[in-house]
């Protein structure tokens, strides 16, 4: 850029400013100037850049620029590019959400997002992404989709149009109708080159998080382009960041991977875990340099957590589990770290924790690292890790840590130990023990919710509370007693006290001495507790009523409301005349009703959310399945949704041609008549070309062998360009012929090559198999890329029931006793009065429909009718299950009329009618 | 209790850094200067500031931040009293107390300041006593090496003498062959009055600036128009022959009537008065320092003549012009006359383009001024009863986003002599000295604006 003088004067003078008072001066007098000068006619573009600018930077220093917008649109509309992209930055800088001058620039960002100069498009696309308002999420978001899918887009364009897009997604998921789109950017994931993979990676990782239904594709397509990158090498030499290709880009594709479930198909699935064990094979030796490592190592950690997430081989995972344990051990924290973590994503996963446990040593050992996060990691680790074999272990390490911890982990430590205890409890003395020393140890540092939960345990368990009474008196004549301790102990006490009246050392009196010598230390919550404990010990107790009387008496004067209040209300139920009262409310408490331990939601509570969602918790297996499963039931509702748009095309197009998107044109209407004729000679000749279009060429080859057969798609190359991403497939178009016909890719016949180049030909076979009387032929569904356009094709398929009848010769008087029977009985009939115009023109036209009614699968009785221009055949159509059915037919050809009349007669409707359609539509497109 | 005096420039360079206890360390300089002086967002700064456990109290001068450093419960009208009892030292030793006289003089200010405070705790602050014996040269000073060595060899005895006797203010071997007192008053009248002309608040901020040239321990004597007084004693207010003793220009006064009295709401004094008189009969009695010194402040809130009256009428034409007229009335005697005067009139932050007309004799000059946002009209002389008129018309910029204008206040600023607003008068001034001499007295008044505001 040019520099601009009185720009560079203006900042200079403001640097020169002594005080703020100073600098408010200028700015006004450089406003009061501005605003002059803007009221001028005939500004020139350099002057009208310059003073935009000056407002920028006033804008930048903090000061309010209320005017000057419309000059910066002005400045947008320039064509000069200095101006037009000081005009975008001011805009992006100045412009509110709600500003009146937006159409304005929406529309100068839609005119440079089509520009022909990719700068321009780029300043568009940059500006869109730096303002962002709903509006232009609205009106743009074609465009700029239009950009990254439009062949003629460069690189350039492309990674920026993708980024644009994922900044829009971000801030207005709803405003951009990402399922529309979604699926065509996808194949982009595949695009040669990598800059463009990897901006496109980052936008459908988003997409995939929103609707993964809709992305579903992007596996395979992330799939390949790692096998391309990691095992077949092929990259740019200047992607290669320290001998590793292309880290990013193989990190956002692992990661994105983490969002689908693992592939069905066995072919993608062995190809990714062939490139996982790629991945894990070339990490095997320590690289020297750091950067290297660094790439090296994140490509690793991000391979085993697909691994783990995709949960496909144990055996991988044990490898890797290996490999992890080397890893938490090296000297560098980051590894160490990273180790952790993954670790820890492996535990909540893999079947076996064997091989994690042969670490446990180490793992204990990093709770004494020298740097935090990492001690943070190991605690997850370990609470991830533990069963009910290492519980004992692992809570006995924790605690013995916890005097020393720092005290930000200490809370989340406590809720860890106590939710493990109380998971892995084998036996009710350990829960009592590590959750009493528990208490004790750590009674700062965590919440209420523990020692609640250990009193609704103990409530809950009738076995745990002779022994928790012992303990609780213990504590309580121990020397120095916790608080929460002291509120566990005295509950217990109260609730429980008679268990252990009659032992030694447990008499009434000093399990009250006990709780007394303790509660004058304790603080007013935990001695509001101990009050109601001798409230209850009056109940269960009355040879020491005197005594708890006493210490109830000493508490009436209390200056605490709360234990006033319960001193003088106990004070006065235990004075009371009749006895009744007392009992009803010092009763025990019933056990708490089951419910989910506030002790989880707490620790899920402290899982911070980002801007990517995480696909696993820490925990043990049971928690992740648990998310796996809501989460499976959230999509299954989901896809319960109307059906999208390309069904309700197919139901409009029962004829199964091309689905054409929108107006029908007269070209159009020419195709579908071409592609009509192509179909209709396949009903009667077995080989030939189904459709013919602009970039390919679909042919048939069709043997039948009823009930069975094989059918053949040949698909070819027309156009100059290559076409990648082929698949070939076969649907019903309704439920109820699925199971009728049977279409399955032919066995043995290798997979469809990755692309096709000019005049290339791909094909597939398919082996049929009729199984009962099917009604609609099912749909060939032809899906490929061309120039980074995905194209679906969906034709009709010629196999008919008519397909599978054979053809059977009888005589002719049997002929006509079974036509006639066939017609008393009024099975099935159809009959048709068909136009053939071309019988009176074409000479051969009788023999063609000889040729017609033999090809469709009719031996032809000779002699049979009196008029020798007719034609009768007799076949029968053969299925695996339903049987056989007998099928008559007579065309009745009256040259002079230019009509046909065509009467089918069998044993079943369906068959009947079938054939009469396709024998009509044989004559209409002759 | 402070614990520590720091000087720093108007960037927030520390100038001078002084420790007086060890808890706090030097680098509490610089949280100052990050919190305080380079913050951008408080423009208006609460002159106390508490970080964590530290108060920072600071004046600003000129180009000059004094900060003082306390960890305790200082009293803040103590530290304050300090800071600008530090200021009047510079002032009185440099003449000028700015960043340069500040690092002209490092050393004489480091060794003030090891006198004024020990351990924290304020000690002498007498100007007149420390240039007893802080007496290194500072830049200024050239006349004061003659002095120097009279004083060196009484010294010792002198300050004893001085710093612990009943005046510590004074020196007792003052002579001047011609006895002279010049009494200056000097008021700052602020007020806001609302669009329509209702005065919202008024009230006068006044101060007695005495220069005293009188020889040996002078007794003096000081009355005004106090309305205590003179209600309670009537006949005080006919003893016109202090009045007529104390000058010409006295007869200068006008615009009040001899017979009025004035409601003094609150006063100060230097400490050379004695309270227990004034407490007792509200006289003023006081033995005065040597030179220039602040004898008295009060403030009136009642009967304030305001000297000049504003009528203006702002009207917003759509939103692309403002049409001003502005019409101000001089309110008081046609022998005086305003000087330095200057209207700030605001204008929109949008204005584009000023068209303005002052009209009536003398009216001075008015101009658009930007970086103000705001119209400057300067009248160099504005005579008594006089009227003067501005019309202007302001273009507007459209805005983007149409924010209402706030309408900030016209401000005036003024000075006039000879007149005071809240219309005190000395009405005598005495000096009693064992040796009897006759002295001259002179008195001037001065009305000054401060806030002197006109909504719109």
């Amino acid at each position: 850029m040019a520099p601009m003088k009185g720009l560079t004067v203006f900042i200079a003078d403001l640097r020169k400013c002594r005080s703020h008072e100073d600098e408010e001066k200028r700015v006004n007098k450089e406003l009061a100037n501005i605003r002059t000068k803007f009221k001028e006619p005939g500004l020139n573009g350099y002057n009208r850049k310059k003073y935009v600018c000056k407002l920028v930077y006033m804008a930048l220093l903090g000061y309010e620029v209320s005017f000057g917008h419309r000059e910066a649109v002005d400045l947008v509309n320039s064509a000069k590019y200095s101006e037009k992209q000081i005009g975008y930055l001011a805009i992006s800088l100045l412009m509110e959400e709600d500003a009146d001058y937006g159409r304005m620039v929406v529309a100068a960002m839609s005119r440079d997002i089509h520009d022909t100069n990719e700068f321009n498009v780029s300043l568009a696309l940059n500006a869109v992404s730096n303002i962002c308002t709903r509006e232009i999420a609205e009106v743009l978001t074609q465009d700029i989709v239009a950009q990254l899918l439009s062949p003629a887009a460069s690189m350039f364009i492309k990674k920026k149009a993708s980024l644009c897009l994922l900044r829009l997604l971000r801030r207005y998921p709803e405003a951009v109708n990402a399922q529309q789109w979604a699926a065509r950017v996808i194949p982009y994931l595949g695009h040669r080159d990598i800059g463009v993979t990897l901006s496109v990676a980052s936008l459908v990782t988003a997409l995939a998080q929103q609707f993964p239904e809709d992305t579903r594709k992007a596996a395979s397509f992330a799939v390949r382009r790692l096998k391309s990158l990691v095992i077949d090498n092929e990259y740019a030499a200047e992607y290669i960041y320290y001998k590793v290709p292309a880290p990013w880009l193989q990190i956002k594709l692992l990661r994105l991977l983490q969002y689908f479930p693992a592939p069905e198909s066995p072919e993608l699935r062995s190809l990714l875990l062939s490139i996982l064990r790629h991945i894990i094979d070339v990490s095997q030796d320590t690289p020297r340099e750091l950067q290297q490592m660094n790439a090296q190592y994140s490509i690793l950690f991000e391979a085993i957590n697909l691994g783990i997430q995709l949960d496909i081989d144990q055996g991988l995972m044990q490898e890797c589990a290996v490999l992890l344990g080397r890893f938490i051990t090296s000297r560098e924290i980051n590894v160490r770290y990273l180790g952790l973590e993954t670790m820890a994503h492996l535990a909540a996963y893999i079947d076996s924790l064997d091989t994690i446990k042969t670490y446990q040593g180490v793992i204990i050992q990093s709770l004494r690292d020298r740097d935090v996060s990492v001690r943070r990691r190991a605690l997850d680790l370990l609470y991830s890790m533990c069963d009910v074999g290492s519980a004992k272990t692992i809570v006995s390490e924790l605690l013995r840590h916890m005097v020393v911890a720092d005290f930000t982990l200490r809370e989340e430590m406590a809720l860890k130990v106590a939710i493990l205890t109380e998971k892995y409890a084998t036996e009710y003395s350990w829960y009592v023990d590590v959750m009493m020393r528990l208490v004790s140890l750590a009674g700062d540092h965590m919440g209420d919710e523990v020692w609640h939960r250990i009193v609704q345990v103990i409530l809950g368990n009738e076995e745990l509370q002779l022994y928790a009474c012992k303990i609780a008196l213990q504590t309580l004549k121990a020397p120095v007693c916790h608080e929460s301790a002291l509120k566990v102990s005295a509950y217990v006490l109260g609730e429980f006290g008679h268990l252990i009246a009659n032992a030694p050392d447990c008499a009434p009196v000093d399990q009250l001495k006990a709780l007394q010598s303790k509660m004058a230390a304790g603080s007013q919550s935990a001695r509001a507790v101990a009050l109601t404990t001798v409230g209850k010990f009056i109940n269960l107790f009355p040879e020491i009523k005197t005594l708890c009387l006493r210490v109830l008496d000493r508490y009436r004067g209390a200056l605490d409301a709360e234990l006033q209040q319960r001193a003088c209300e106990y004070y006065a139920l235990a004075t009371l005349e009749s006895e009744d009262l007392m009992p009803t409310v010092f009763e025990e408490m019933p056990p708490f009703p089951e419910r989910r331990s506030a002790l989880m939601s707490r620790l899920l509570k402290r899982e911070a959310d980002t801007e990517d969602q995480r696909t696993w918790v820490f925990g043990g297996r049971e928690i992740n399945r648990e998310r796996k499963l809501q989460k499976a039931g959230k999509t299954a509702e989901d896809s319960e949704e109307p059906p999208s748009a390309p069904q309700v095309l197919e139901a409009l197009e029962p004829v199964g041609l091309p689905v054409a998107d929108g107006g029908q044109t007269p070209e159009e209407l020419a195709r579908v008549a071409k592609s009509k004729r192509h179909y209709a000679r396949l009903l009667w000749e077995n080989d030939g070309i189904l459709y013919d279009g602009d970039e390919i060429q679909v042919g048939l080859v069709a043997q039948y062998k009823p009930p069975a057969g094989r059918v053949g798609v040949f698909l070819g190359n027309k156009s100059t360009a290559p076409i990648y991403d082929i698949s070939i497939t076969v649907t019903s178009v309704d439920e109820s012929n699925e199971t009728q016909l049977v279409v399955q890719p032919a066995a043995g016949q290798g997979p469809l090559p990755d692309s096709l180049m000019q005049l290339g030909q791909a094909r597939v076979f398919f082996d049929v198999k009729c199984t009962d009387v099917f009604a609609t032929a099912p749909t060939l569904r032809i899906a490929y890329t061309m120039a980074g356009a995905p194209t679906v094709s969906e034709l009709q398929m010629p196999v008919t029931i008519a397909h599978f009848i054979d053809p059977v010769t009888i005589t002719v008087a049997d002929f006509f006793s079974r036509w006639k029977q066939l017609g008393d009985a009024a099975i099935g009939e159809a009959q048709n009065v068909l136009k053939t115009p071309f019988l009176s023109t074409d000479s051969g036209a009788i023999q063609w429909l000889r040729n017609v009614v033999g090809g469709a699968g009719f031996a032809l009785i000779q002699g049979a009718d009196a008029e020798p221009d007719n034609i009768v055949g007799v076949g029968i159509a053969t299925t695996e299950n339903a049987g056989r059915f007998g099928c008559l037919i007579r065309v009745e050809p009256k040259p002079a009329h230019g009509l046909t009349r065509v009467t089918i007669r069998a044993t079943n409707p369906t068959v009947a009618k079938v054939v009469a359609t396709n024998i009509n539509m044989i004559f209409e497109s002759r | 209790m402070l614990s520590a005096v720091f000087i720093y420039n108007q960037k927030g360079e520390v100038l001078i850094s002084r420790l007086y206890r060890h808890d706090v360390k030097r680098s509490v300089a610089d949280v100052f200067r990050v919190h305080v002086i380079s913050s951008p967002t408080s423009v208006i700064r609460s002159p106390v500031t508490t970080l964590g456990s530290t108060s920072f109290y600071h004046i600003r001068y000129d180009n000059l931040w004094l900060c003082a450093v306390t960890k305790n419960n200082a009293s803040a009208a103590m530290v304050f009293e300090f800071l600008y009892r530090l200021l009047g030292l510079g002032v009185s030793y440099f003449g000028r107390f700015d960043e340069e006289s500040v690092k002209n003089n490092f050393v004489l200010i480091y060794e003030l300041l090891d006198e004024v405070l020990d351990f924290g705790y304020p000690q002498n602050i007498e100007v007149d006593t420390l240039k007893l014996y802080v007496t290194t040269e500072s830049v200024r000073s050239s006349a004061r090496g003659g002095l120097q060595s009279d004083v060196v060899t009484g010294i010792p005895h002198s300050i004893t003498m001085q710093a612990t006797g009943t005046t510590t203010w004074r020196r007792n071997d003052i002579v001047y062959k011609k006895n002279e007192a010049f009494v200056d008053v000097i008021e700052s009248v602020n007020l806001i009055m609302s669009a329509k002309g209702t005065v919202l608040r008024a009230d006068v901020q006044g101060q007695i600036v005495m220069r005293s040239f009188l020889s040996g321990m002078p007794e003096c004597k000081f009355g005004l128009n106090d309305k205590l007084v003179l209600d309670r004693d009537p006949a005080a207010g006919n003893t016109t022959v202090a009045s007529s003793q104390m000058g010409r220009r006295q007869g200068g006064m006008s615009g009040m009537g001899d017979g009025e009295s004035v409601e003094i709401a609150d006063c100060q004094f230097h400490q050379c008065v004695r309270l227990g008189r004034f407490d007792t009969d509200r006289t003023i009695s006081f033995i005065p320092p040597d030179g220039e010194f602040e004898l008295m402040r009060y403030r009136t809130t009642e009967n304030v003549n305001l000297p000049f009256k504003v009528l203006p009428v702002v009207r917003e034409m759509g939103k692309t012009r403002i049409e001003y007229e502005v019409l101000i009335k001089s309110n008081f005697s046609a022998k005086l006359s305003a000087t330095n005067m200057v209207v700030t009139i605001p204008t929109p932050p949008n204005a584009t383009k000023c068209r303005i007309k002052v009209t009536g004799s003398g009216a001075g000059k008015a101009k658009y001024n930007p970086e103000e946002n705001a119209i400057v009209w300067r009248i160099s002389r504005f005579q008594g009863l006089q009227e003067l008129a501005l019309t202007a018309v302001v273009d507007l910029t459209p805005m983007t986003k149409p924010v209402a204008w706030s309408r900030p206040p016209i401000a005036l600023d003024f000075q006039v002599l000879m007149f005071t607003a809240s219309g005190l008068l000395v009405r005598f001034l005495k000096v009693f000295e064992k040796s009897n001499y006759q002295s001259v007295k002179w008195v001037r008044y001065m009305t000054k604006a401060g806030s002197y505001e006109i909504r719109i």
